[in-house]
């Protein structure tokens, strides 16, 4: 299979500009677009610049924007993107370090700021915490989340306020909101009841598109603004 | 593994909060849902039910007679005037206003807001016999 | 500091969301500004008792030029109201993992009545009112 890779380049000691490098390449018929920067990196310029781990669609490394859509480089196979050019570039709206490597850390703090650990206030029991199998899968959907900051690359709210919580972070809230297990329920919505949480979610759906484990973060957002509403509405609850 | 909830964890939040987002919210969604029976009612006496028939004064002053119209008129008003200005300062937060210039915008939009009722009712009342309070 | 050309702002990438939620900005922005403008109109024309220059104002409304911005205006109202529906129905967790059925839906919808209005609207581009 020919093909061109298209691939965005940047060396910020060297580039004043990130700018498109184009790679015609030979490759077997089941190649993935990881595949196919494996090949430039191994026999064409080492100096290209990528994250990958697992390969297996379960690490969240290699998220990027190829052909005009979010795709896990890895599991993304070129023949199925039907296209001659491969375009490469990394997530857009974040800052790029190096060639396709973007600054992930803003979106690992606001992934911290929601708390993404089981917590409770009883006394832990005898053995562990039990759940039913029906308890367990109120957070089926949630618990696939690979953190790989695509959704969180497109939502247009993300853009335009940094301190927006983002699609993966709130998806975060509402796995241990939902979870039958953590007792501190309430208080994590109290911590997403303002503009930077729940309410700066206008239901845009970018981030449901652009999850490649097609999650929809959008209905849990939603969920979490219910429930937030709920939760003022019964103020004699409140304590 | 588990974390024991402290009050530091569940307070530890970066946020700088500008405006809770919550009421507004909820006032959209419900000033909408009264629009909907209101503006219905505003476009299907004007428009849909009289198909044709010309728009005139005396018209006009013929349905206000009834008192639910006056009602539904001044309702209609409060609420669509509240409807649009609340949905300007949902589009203003996006622009992360700080906390004191979002408080000069709510405080902006009250006053256009309301003298704007007020001079929507005014308007009402030469249709119910009356003189303006105030005209230009 | 370097600026990347995002092509993911090309209006092309867009997806159905992205359109629908800048339509209703656009036009909740737009129908402001024209109810603003309505109530204003109004108010200015009710200086007598007697009414004549509110029917005078509302003369000027029903030449064809503004006859035709009544359509522009139906259009946006029907659009805002009925996908501000779809909003609500996601706020009430309706319908949200249906999104662009549901949105096709509202536009159909919109459509019919719009269908309905210019019925009723070209009587009076004609000039001979059914009634």
């Amino acid at each position: 299979m020919q093909v061109v890779f298209k691939v965005q380049r940047y060396q910020p000691e060297r580039d004043g500009q990130p700018y498109f490098q184009s790679f015609p390449l030979e490759l077997p018929e089941r190649a993935t677009v990881l595949d196919g920067l494996h090949q430039i990196k191994d026999e064409r310029d080492g100096s290209l610049s990528f994250r990958r781990s697992c390969r297996s669609a379960i690490c969240g490394s290699c998220a990027m924007y190829i052909n005009g859509a979010y795709h896990l480089a890895c599991n993304t196979g070129v023949e199925t993107l039907k296209a001659q050019e491969i375009v490469v570039s990394p997530l857009p709206h974040l800052r790029v370090i190096k060639d396709l490597i973007v600054d992930m850390q803003p979106f690992f703090e606001k992934f911290e700021r929601a708390l993404p650990y089981l917590m409770t206030t009883t006394p832990p029991p005898e053995r562990e915490r039990l759940q039913s199998p029906e308890q367990r899968r109120a957070f089926e959907e949630m618990i696939n989340c690979i953190q790989c900051a695509a959704c969180y690359s497109a939502c247009p709210m993300v853009w335009t306020d940094p301190q927006y919580l983002g699609p993966a972070a709130l998806t975060k809230v509402y796995r241990f909101v939902s979870d039958s297990r953590d007792e501190v329920g309430r208080q994590r919505l109290a911590l997403v009841d303002n503009d930077h949480g729940v309410w700066r979610c206008h239901t845009i759906f970018n981030c449901h598109i652009a999850c490649p484990k097609n999650i929809n973060p959008t209905w849990s957002i939603q969920q979490l603004k219910r429930k937030t509403i709920a939760r003022r509405l019964r103020f004699w609850e409140r304590g | 593994m588990e974390a024991t909830a402290t009050e530091e964890h569940l307070t530890s939040t970066t946020v700088t909060e500008v405006g809770r987002g919550n009421l507004v919210w909820l006032m959209q969604r419900v000033s909408a849902a009264l629009l909907l029976f209101f503006l219905g009612a505003h476009f299907w006496v004007l428009h849909f039910a009289v198909a044709g028939e010309k728009l005139t004064f005396q018209g006009v002053a013929e349905r206000l007679r009834t008192p639910l119209f006056v009602f539904i008129d001044l309702a209609l008003v409060a609420v669509v005037v509240f409807h649009g200005l609340n949905g300007l300062l949902v589009v203003v937060t996006d622009f992360n206003l700080s906390r004191g210039a979002r408080t000069v915008v709510v405080w902006l939009l009250w006053i256009v807001g309301v003298v704007t009722f007020l001079y929507g009712a005014n308007a009402l009342l030469p249709f119910m016999g009356y003189s303006p309070l105030f005209t230009r | 500091m370097y600026r990347v050309r995002h092509t993911d702002l090309w209006p092309s990438h867009y997806n159905l969301g992205m359109w629908v939620w800048l339509a209703q900005r656009i036009s909740g922005i737009v129908l402001v500004l024209y109810l603003f403008t309505h109530i204003w109109v109004i108010s200015f024309s009710i200086a007598n008792r007697q009414g004549q220059e509110f029917n005078q104002v509302m003369a000027l409304f029903q030449t064809p030029l503004f006859l035709s911005l009544d359509l522009l205006l139906l259009a946006g109202v029907l659009f805002h109201a009925l996908n501000g529906i779809r909003v609500i129905l996601f706020d009430l967790g309706i319908g949200i993992r249906q999104q662009k059925a549901i949105f096709w839906g509202v536009l159909v919808i919109v459509s019919a009545i719009f269908a309905w209005g210019v019925s009723l609207w070209w009587p009076f581009v004609q000039g001979k009112p059914l009634v």
